[in-house]
């Protein structure tokens, strides 16, 4: 019973040093232009989504997305209902908001200038070396009301393999239809996890499989 | 078998004996069994013997425009045989009549537009071997100026205009320059600034199918079928004339009928957003007919946003008969496609396609302006065969093509393809002006054992239909074949390096089929016709024009860079406004157009002469 006790010990241990060597890579910012000098802001309103796209890099098993950051300068009118949402990719020729990853949480209504983080929901992974789409949308149309996202002009790369795409993304038909246009570049952060490649982490638990296996085996001769 | 008797033909004719002629009539009987290439589909330049006349020395080039059978790719047995077949054509030179005297023998009496202030140099000649009598009178040069006499004869069927056309020399390829068309009734023609030491001027018909160069009066355009993701397309048609022209642009399958007038040293723009597409595996007469009163340079243009091409169109002149075609694969984008467009009624076209096209050969018959159009999803039709009967007009490239594979983000490829007549040895290019990681280049060979280099290195020993492509190629390029090949210079995707531009593709013409005068235009953001917030021209010009080239007559090309061992030289030029732009050199030069926009580029070759 010690043994047992002993194995299961060894066997948690083993599989917690997997999960804590995942974990231990830890939040790690892949891109941010928060840095570069503002040159000036893109409004964002019921007719007017915004969008910016992004690179991942290659991790192969690629990442969860934990957070990104935005840089707002502030409001015109009387803005409303501010929302970040996360976009997959479906242009060949250029970039085009698909289905929607899921919405960030964060500041409803970022009044004044400075940076805001938004959450992402868990589990939402990101895969290697794809295009994803940050789509800034509010409730009232720009005549009313906008938000100001911050732009710039000199583009600075990521770590990882991760890029921005120097172009910015327009709708004003809440998404019907996108309009390339090169404004700037929206100053956004992006934090995320590397994600362990599954071959990795099935081989983790096979290999935990066998071990826990044999142990038993070992036990009953025992 | 066929080999063997044209290597005969060949000595028989250079001896020119008596006691051979029994043996070369034998065989000619064999080969007026066959049908004679047409005229339209021949070389300009090559070995020409007369069927007619064996004791001739060879002509070198087709100056009596006639059929011929091809003995290989540069030795023909002219089909004279028939006096009727004779047509209305001439170099100036030594006067020749239609006997046994003699061939054109451009270098007695070559029309020298002899140099010298004040003085007349040059011998002065003429030829004529019309039926209909039609020949060119040099009668003097003086004070720079040759003075030339156009003898009608009996042609009457172009109420009395004619074109004069212009060349150096007669060396392969011959690169004749379009001078002027004559007022009707016109015989006496002074053409000014004749500095050049020797100089060959050749009389024609306005409708002469060897004007040799990218302008004419006739063409048929097609626009192969197209991705159009980022919304509606807009199709204009760009013209230029260095003599002003007026015209007709219609597309009898859709009804269409536009008019242009195009004013001297100008570009105009006819829309044609109102048509439709050549649409894949149907018989349709979406042929674009375009007929101008003067020589004028057409371009295609396809505009949407994200999703932009151009291409320069060749008039029915240069059209041909035997095409090895010039796409680029894609995963998951578009259709690697080649479109014909019938010039003339009841031709049979083949299509033979490559191992890597993915689709199957078809034989058609099409009427004058019907197109077909094949496409294969996931192949390449690069390598591919068209051919036909009767000239045609091909088009080939991808509906939409990432450039390298996988690299975002992908963009319509079209060019108009040469037929492989007009195909050469030696293509030059600069990588593109903005682009930091290189471009992708294809050389795609149609002769067995071709030995490509690039940059003087040889890369490859490439069979017929067999192509190699090299990525992230930077600077200054020189591709050379030991048999002709066709080279394609791809921007690549965005992501590639970063910049804001996208996949385009510009069909190299070889060396010695550049033209010395481009109007050509450079697409602004205007988001109709286009989004494009940067235009370059790339100028190759020989060292003795990089002093002399100039755009809009007043910007001079300067930082230029040597291409290898080409003797030539590469510089780019930054578009900063308007669309019509004239590019002028004292010597023939290439120029390749393109436009940046986001995630949007197009590009396209100035003007060849053949």
């Amino acid at each position: 019973m010690k043994k047992l006790i002993v194995n299961i010990v060894v066997i948690f241990t083993f599989g917690t040093m997997v999960i804590q060597n995942v974990r231990a890579q830890g939040t790690i910012t892949y891109l941010s232009n928060l840095g570069q000098t503002s040159t000036g802001s893109l409004a964002v309103g019921s007719d007017s989504w915004v969008g910016a796209v992004f690179f991942t890099g290659g991790n192969a098993g690629g990442y969860a997305l934990n957070s990104i950051q935005l840089a707002m300068t502030g409001t015109s009118g009387s803005p409303s209902g501010f929302t970040v949402t996360l976009y997959s990719n479906v242009g060949v020729a250029g970039p085009l908001p698909g289905s929607s990853l899921g919405s960030l949480s964060g500041s409803a209504s970022p009044t004044t200038a400075g940076t805001y983080t938004y959450t992402a929901p868990a589990d939402l992974a990101l895969s290697a070396n794809t295009p994803y789409i940050i789509v800034l949308g509010e409730a009232t149309t720009v005549a009313n009301g906008a938000y100001a996202w911050s732009i710039e002009n000199s583009s600075s790369s990521g770590s990882g393999g991760w890029s921005e795409e120097n172009i910015v993304l327009n709708s004003n038909n809440g998404g019907s239809t996108w309009n390339y246009s090169d404004q700037g570049i929206p100053q956004f952060a992006l934090n995320a996890t590397p994600a362990p490649e599954p071959s990795a982490g099935w081989l983790a638990l096979m290999g935990g499989g066998v071990f826990f296996a044999w142990r038993r085996w070992h036990i009953k001769r025992c | 078998m066929f080999f063997g008797l044209a290597l005969a033909f060949t000595a028989l004719a250079q001896e020119a004996e008596v006691s051979v002629q029994t043996d070369f009539d034998a065989n000619l009987k064999t080969l007026e069994t066959t049908t004679p290439v047409a005229a339209s589909a021949l070389p300009v330049s090559g070995v020409f013997y007369s069927a007619k006349h064996v004791n001739w020395p060879p002509f070198p080039a087709n100056v009596l425009g006639l059929d011929a059978w091809p003995l290989d790719s540069n030795v023909f047995i002219l089909d004279d045989l028939s006096s009727s077949a004779v047509r209305r054509s001439r170099v100036g030179g030594g006067m020749m009549d239609d006997d046994d005297s003699g061939p054109p023998t451009p270098e007695v009496g070559g029309g020298g537009s002899g140099s010298g202030s004040g003085g007349s140099s040059g011998s002065v000649g003429s030829i004529t071997n019309d039926p209909q009598g039609l020949w060119l009178e040099i009668t003097g040069m003086t004070n720079e100026t040759s003075s030339l006499v156009i003898h009608p004869g009996t042609t009457n069927s172009n109420n009395g205009t004619y074109d004069l056309l212009y060349c150096t020399n007669l060396t392969s390829p011959i690169s004749w320059q379009w001078v002027m068309r004559t007022a009707p009734g016109q015989t006496n023609v002074n053409v000014t600034n004749a500095t050049d030491p020797q100089g060959f001027y050749r009389a024609s018909l306005p409708n002469d199918l060897k004007a040799n160069d990218s302008l004419g009066t006739d063409f048929w355009v097609g626009y192969p079928n197209l991705d159009s993701q980022g919304g509606t397309p807009n199709f204009s048609l760009y013209i230029s004339s260095s003599v002003g022209a007026t015209g007709i642009v219609a597309i009898a399958g859709q009804s269409i009928t536009n008019t242009f007038s195009v004013t001297a040293g100008s570009m105009t723009n006819v829309d044609l957003s109102a048509m439709s597409m050549i649409d894949f595996d149907v018989i349709e007469s979406y042929g674009i007919h375009i007929v101008a009163s003067q020589p004028v340079s057409v371009y295609a243009m396809y505009f949407v946003r994200a999703e932009s091409t151009a291409w320069t169109c060749y008039p029915t002149s240069l059209a041909g008969t035997n095409y090895c075609v010039m796409s680029h694969e894609t995963t998951g984008a578009g259709n690697s496609e080649v479109a014909i467009v019938a010039t003339a009624d009841d031709t049979t076209v083949t299509f033979s396609p490559s191992a890597s096209a993915d689709t199957d050969s078809f034989t058609t018959n099409l009427q004058q302006g019907e197109t077909f159009e094949v496409g294969t999803f996931g192949g390449d039709v690069t390598g591919s065969w068209v051919s036909s009967d009767k000239p045609i007009a091909v088009f080939a490239g991808d509906t939409l093509s990432f450039l390298p594979d996988n690299v975002d983000w992908a963009n319509p490829l079209i060019q108009q393809q040469l037929p492989i007549n007009d195909w050469g040895t030696e293509a030059l290019a600069l990588s593109f002006a903005g682009r930091t990681n290189g471009d992708t280049y294809r050389v795609l060979t149609v002769y067995s054992n071709t030995v490509v280099t690039i940059n003087g290195v040889i890369i490859a020993t490439n069979q017929p239909g067999e192509f190699l492509e090299t990525n992230g190629l930077a600077g200054p390029v020189e591709f050379q074949g030991s048999k002709p090949i066709q080279v394609a210079h791809f921007a690549n995707g965005t992501t590639w390096d970063g910049f804001d531009g996208d996949p385009n593709e510009i069909l190299l013409p070889s060396v010695g089929f550049y033209l010395q005068t481009n109007i050509v235009f450079s697409l602004n953001s205007n988001n109709i016709t286009g989004d494009f917030d940067q235009g370059f021209f790339t100028i190759i010009a020989p060292l003795s024009a990089t002093n002399s080239t100039y755009v809009d007559a007043t910007n001079k090309i300067i930082n230029y860079e040597a291409i290898g061992s080409s003797g030539y030289f590469g510089a780019e030029f930054r578009v900063t406004n308007g669309i019509s732009h004239k590019i002028t050199s004292s010597q023939p030069i290439g120029v390749e157009v393109y436009g940046w926009g986001n995630v949007d580029a197009y590009g396209y070759f100035g003007g060849i002469v053949k």
